[in-house]
């Protein structure tokens, strides 16, 4: 299960993102460690906020820089470091190595193009295959991700594709390369509940198959504990909890991922009594100028004046698992 | 599966549909569905058509004066009846056609050229290169067009046809002043798209899988922003000839006896009473031609669109 190795496929060290605007310079990512191994599914959840698409995005460089700019760390890809990398050198990385789904897939393909050009776009760029090949490619990938018909879908425009069967596309075409990590950035959020599941199952098939590893960023606590095998905590910016996925959510040690796991609606619970959601009070304070102390305390329910004082560190409370609370 | 049943009967209930139609094919399918477009373009090609051989079918001299057949209307010797002079219109018409669609279609091409790359550069670049850019399209646009036309042509045409000869001299002037002075709108029109565009999640997903900026720019945006353009375009042709003919009528266009159409109507004006058909024939010619490009260019954005529903 504990799949981090000695020598992991994407390793974020320390890293800190830093917006600025008008107001000052916003933390959006301050100080974040995050390993994924090669073939392991690594969620990514928090709340809307935290730095989470922040950190996927500045993993491929994706970021607005200005205002963006990464203020510090690594991130190690296969052991080499890509943030000084240059636009061109970004750029063989991307599809190839690591690519990315969005979570809008109503807007995220061109209108313009059928859906086979712009599968066989990406092939034809990245991998230098010729118009024919390039076009059996995504052929073959749009019947991959088990759109019907693929031989006459790859002709259709993506306004004649509902928004489950354009999110499998995204995959398709995120996929064409052979990337080795695939970063996923809420790619259910937009889709009904019936269409999210086929779609976490697609992700979950496509890994086993072509044996790549996976970040997904998400939301949902009902998500990471479907598909993830290792699960990262994020609030303000920050990773404040870490664990395998059985033992985060057999064990949640900071009061942040307790709170998460509580917001979880329980359908059995809610039909028989009035069971009323719970949902963690307040919002994530402004990154703008965080509170000195533990950024959580504002909304903790067992804070003390230690919490508010010092910044508990992120320590080891069990092998693999890890949490910023001094409790 | 739910998903896939319902897609395979989307896929099922259009079966005219061909298995491999290249998107121009497609273009040219939607558009001639646009019967107004269809017509037009047939009307446009008929124009363009008789301008070019025209002149070699109906070989009348078009600078023949012959007094005792002035301000004839139309018979079958002068189709298109005769001016004040006794020049027969119909090759006056069919000559100066010539000139008229040329200037219209080179200022036009210069017009979206200018325009698009302003627009682009600015709306690509953003900051102080969009800044700087408009700046320079709002110059453009307070300046007062008319004097200043004036003022180029009579500074440069001399050195001009100089250089490439009389006509040929006047026409690079010409459609380089016109063109000039239109790329403005075309420029913001585009920066304004390339600026909601470019923020587009299509967009960053194409370069998040490694689309260059250059291919983003050619592939992603260009051809999305192109619908208000061509619409444009259609435009600046008709605004192109009528700005050729201003010019001739205030003595600065070509040469006087070169007839282009708006040259005809200046002649034309001063015998609206007794020769209506003198101003008429030329006028129809200018009307036909914007109204049909217009048509043209609403039929062609439509067909480049491939999210429009033609219905037949």
């Amino acid at each position: 299960m504990n799949a981090v190795a000695a020598d992991p496929l994407l390793a974020i060290r320390d890293l800190k993102v830093h917006f600025s605007t008008d107001d000052g310079m916003v933390r959006a990512v301050d100080g974040v460690n995050i390993e994924v191994g090669r073939g392991e599914t690594v969620c990514v959840v928090g709340e809307s906020g935290c730095g989470k698409t922040v950190t996927a995005m500045t993993v491929l460089k994706l970021i607005a820089m200005p205002p963006g700019r990464i203020a510090g760390g690594q991130i190690l890809w296969q052991g080499r470091d890509l943030v000084p990398l240059k636009t061109e050198a970004m750029r063989s990385i991307r599809a190839k190595e690591i690519a990315i789904v969005f979570q809008e897939p109503m807007t995220s393909l061109n209108p313009v193009y059928t859906v086979g050009d712009q599968i066989a776009e990406v092939v034809r760029q990245q991998e230098k295959l010729g118009k024919r090949a390039a076009m059996d490619r995504a052929i073959e990938m749009l019947r991959l991700v088990h759109i019907p018909n693929p031989q006459r879908r790859v002709h259709d425009y993506p306004h004649q594709f509902s928004g489950g069967m354009r999110q499998r596309v995204m995959i398709a075409m995120a996929l064409s390369c052979n990337p080795k990590l695939l970063i996923a950035d809420e790619p259910t959020t937009a889709l009904d509940v019936t269409i999210q599941a086929q779609i976490l199952d697609l992700l979950a098939e496509m890994k086993e198959r072509l044996g790549m590893a996976v970040m997904l960023i998400t939301h949902a606590m009902g998500v990471v504990a479907e598909v993830a095998q290792r699960v990262v905590v994020m609030y303000a910016g920050k990773v404040v909890e870490e664990a395998p996925v059985r033992e985060l959510f057999g064990n949640p040690r900071h009061p942040y991922t307790q709170g998460l796991i509580r917001s979880i609606p329980r359908l059995d619970l809610a039909a028989t009594e009035h069971h009323r959601l719970e949902a963690i009070p307040g919002t994530v304070p402004s990154l703008l100028n965080p509170p000195p102390g533990c950024r959580f305390a504002a909304r903790c329910r067992y804070a003390t004046d230690e919490c508010r004082a010092a910044e508990p560190p992120l320590r080891e409370v069990a092998p693999g698992h890890k949490a910023a609370c001094i409790l | 599966m739910a998903g896939s049943t319902l897609a395979s009967a989307t896929v099922s209930a259009i079966p005219a549909a061909a298995p491999r139609v290249g998107p121009w094919r497609e273009a040219w399918r939607r558009f001639r569905k646009h019967r107004l477009a269809v017509l037009s373009a047939v009307i446009l090609g008929l124009l363009v058509l008789a301008v070019l051989i025209g002149p070699l079918v109906w070989q009348v001299p078009i600078d023949e004066i012959d007094f005792s057949a002035r301000l004839q209307g139309p018979s079958w010797e002068h189709p298109l009846g005769t001016d004040d002079l006794g020049q027969d219109l119909l090759a006056r018409i069919l000559y100066g056609g010539r000139i008229s669609l040329a200037v219209g279609f080179a200022a036009m091409a210069v017009a979206i050229f200018v325009g698009v790359l302003v627009g682009a550069v600015a709306g690509m670049a953003g900051g102080k290169v969009d800044t700087a850019l408009m700046w320079l399209t709002d110059l453009f646009l307070s300046l007062p067009e008319l004097p200043l036309l004036l003022l180029i042509i009579y500074l440069f045409r001399d050195t001009l046809t100089g250089l490439v000869g009389l006509e040929l001299g006047v026409f690079i002037l010409i459609v380089s002043v016109i063109g000039g002075f239109r790329w403005m709108p075309v420029a913001r029109l585009v920066r304004a798209q390339f600026f909601s565009l470019r923020e587009k999640e299509f967009v960053e997903a194409a370069r998040a899988l490694g689309a260059s900026r250059p291919r983003l720019v050619m592939r992603h945006i260009l051809p999305n922003a192109l619908g208000p353009v061509i619409v444009a375009a259609s435009i600046d042709v008709a605004a192109a000839i009528i700005a050729e003919s201003t010019l001739s009528f205030l003595g600065l266009g070509f040469p006087p006896d070169v007839p282009t159409w708006g040259r005809l109507l200046f002649d034309a004006k001063d015998n609206l009473d007794f020769a209506p058909h003198w101003a008429l024939f030329p006028g129809a010619a200018i009307f036909l031609t914007v109204l049909s490009i217009n048509f043209i260019g609403d039929g062609l954005r439509d067909a480049l669109d491939p999210r429009r529903i033609i219905s037949a």
